[in-house]
């Protein structure tokens, strides 16, 4: 029999707010986290808008020193298990046998990206030995448990933009296994040049503002971020008198094996399905998609009409957190799952902003500009990869 | 081992014919669910989930491919059951 899996720690850092709180007002409110780059110069790129986090101080969560010495992804993803490490008020994350599962798509990628600058210009030679040390991916893992000092064992997914879910599926699992008491999950990226180019290179990338499901829409804008959720079995959170936001029933994966860059509709509706049935759950059950929206042409016709295979009965509410804090790569899922937590926690879907013009190709409920209240007890969380590497997660309201 | 009930196929015929919207007069032992029905990967594991909640077993994903017929279907549920 399975074990009930819950949620009872969030934390996110988003450009639209540090900390749970901040993150849901601004998320219900529609506010947009969508400014000009100014972390590196965007001259001769076709888009200058990103998602960056200009507000955040690693200092604020970690010793100035060790801040100096790590990449930015870990800073972030420090930050995010810190703060739902608080959030789940009375966990001994020390005491109890500790594990930690991360998302990313690029890992250390600004270290990777000084270590170039620094070749390039100069010569191997002028190559940070810091750099060198700091940019291998499981780092960000690493550094996490380094600084929190748990020792259970740690995992670290780099299915990219749908690695946080896999992360938290990761979790999810260990718990089911007896493999751990305690997990830390979610994921990690930080604003990249590189991703930031390539995704320009490969004209994926709006020039303004991410418009997902939109007819005009014109591709997706790069961001950075973290989230960090604490899973652990309902009796351990029950033991303690946790606050616990959601339960997790089950989670879904697939790979379309079709094509690297364009999802393929089958595979993407058999990664929903497949989720429906590790949860247990009837179509006509699901109130909420958080989709993966990116805002490309490809990406929100093949989601879309994934959506409206699977969920043939009616037309399930659906929106893109991306329309607000952009593509946060890695993170992405992880922010999802944070949102639906705290979907079925308050009764509110989050909108998709900036929709101006229904596409027939994307004919799905997106919950546009406003959010929405409704009974919300079950939502799904989609994160679609490139490769073809698909995720969906399924959150309940705890009964 | 839990109990079995005599009108297993019957009860079986009903449940995978309200999940696929079907008359159960249609579902024979003998009737393929992929070439006759017109069932798909999605609609097969949505009669997995009605499958699982209404006998309260739990059928592998491994074991959905091997679901083609009706009556595989029947020899499964039976076979799960038994084994409870």
């Amino acid at each position: 029999m399975k074990k009930r899996i819950v949620v009872t720690g969030l934390g996110v850092v988003s450009s639209i707010g540090i900390g749970k709180d901040a993150f849901w007002q601004s998320l219900i409110q529609g506010k947009s986290g969508i400014s000009k780059v100014e972390s590196f110069d965007t001259t001769g790129q076709f888009n200058h808008n990103g998602g960056e986090i200009k507000n955040f101080k690693p200092e604020q969560f970690l010793n100035r020193r060790k801040a100096k010495i790590m990449g930015r992804a870990s800073q972030l993803a420090i930050a995010a298990a810190k703060l739902a490490i608080g959030d789940a008020a009375g966990i001994d994350i020390n005491k109890a046998v500790t594990s930690i599962c991360i998302g990313t798509t690029g890992g250390e990628s600004q270290e990777i990206e000084k270590m170039d600058s620094a070749w390039v210009k100069g010569s191997h030679h002028n190559i940070d030995s810091w750099s060198v040390i700091q940019y291998p991916v499981n780092n960000i893992t690493s550094n996490v448990g380094l600084e929190l000092k748990t020792k259970g064992p740690n995992r670290t997914f780099t299915t990219a933009c749908a690695a946080g879910n896999y992360a938290i599926g990761c979790g999810f699992d260990l718990l089911q296994e007896d493999k751990t008491e305690i997990v830390i999950a979610g994921g990690s990226d930080a604003f990249s040049y590189l991703a930031f180019t390539g995704f320009n290179q490969l004209g994926a990338v709006a020039p303004e503002k991410c418009q997902p499901f939109d007819k005009n829409r014109r591709g997706m804008i790069p961001g950075e971020g973290a989230g960090m959720v604490i899973l652990e079995t309902f009796e351990s959170a029950q033991k303690r008198k946790a606050h616990i936001y959601a339960e997790i029933l089950g989670y879904g994966l697939s790979c379309d094996a079709f094509h690297m860059t364009n999802p393929q509709v089958e595979g993407v509706a058999e990664c929903m399905a497949s989720a429906l049935k590790d949860a247990c759950l009837y179509q006509q059950e699901v109130d909420y998609i958080c989709a993966h929206g990116t805002g490309t042409k490809f990406n929100d016709r093949a989601e879309s009409t994934a959506i409206k295979k699977v969920f043939t009965e009616r037309r399930v509410p659906v929106s893109s957190i991306k329309s607000m804090i952009g593509h946060t790569m890695g993170a992405a899922s992880a922010i999802g799952l944070i949102s639906c937590c705290l979907a079925v926690k308050n009764n509110i879907a989050p909108p998709t902003i900036n929709y101006e013009t229904p596409d027939p190709e994307c004919d799905i409920d997106c919950i546009p500009n406003s959010s929405r209240k409704l009974n919300i007890d079950i939502a799904l969380n989609n994160g679609f990869a490139f490769g073809g590497n698909n995720s969906c997660l399924v959150v309940s309201k705890l009964k | 081992m839990a109990n079995i009930p005599d009108n297993l196929g019957e009860q079986l015929v009903k449940v995978i014919a309200d999940a696929i919207g079907r008359d159960p007069a249609e579902l024979k032992p003998e009737v393929n669910f992929w070439n006759d029905l017109g069932v798909d990967s999605i609609k097969a594991i949505e009669i997995v989930v009605a499958i699982e909640r209404n006998f309260k077993v739990s059928i592998r994903d491994e074991q959905i491919p091997q679901i083609a017929t009706v009556g595989q279907a029947i020899d499964i549920v039976k076979k799960a059951l038994e084994k409870k």
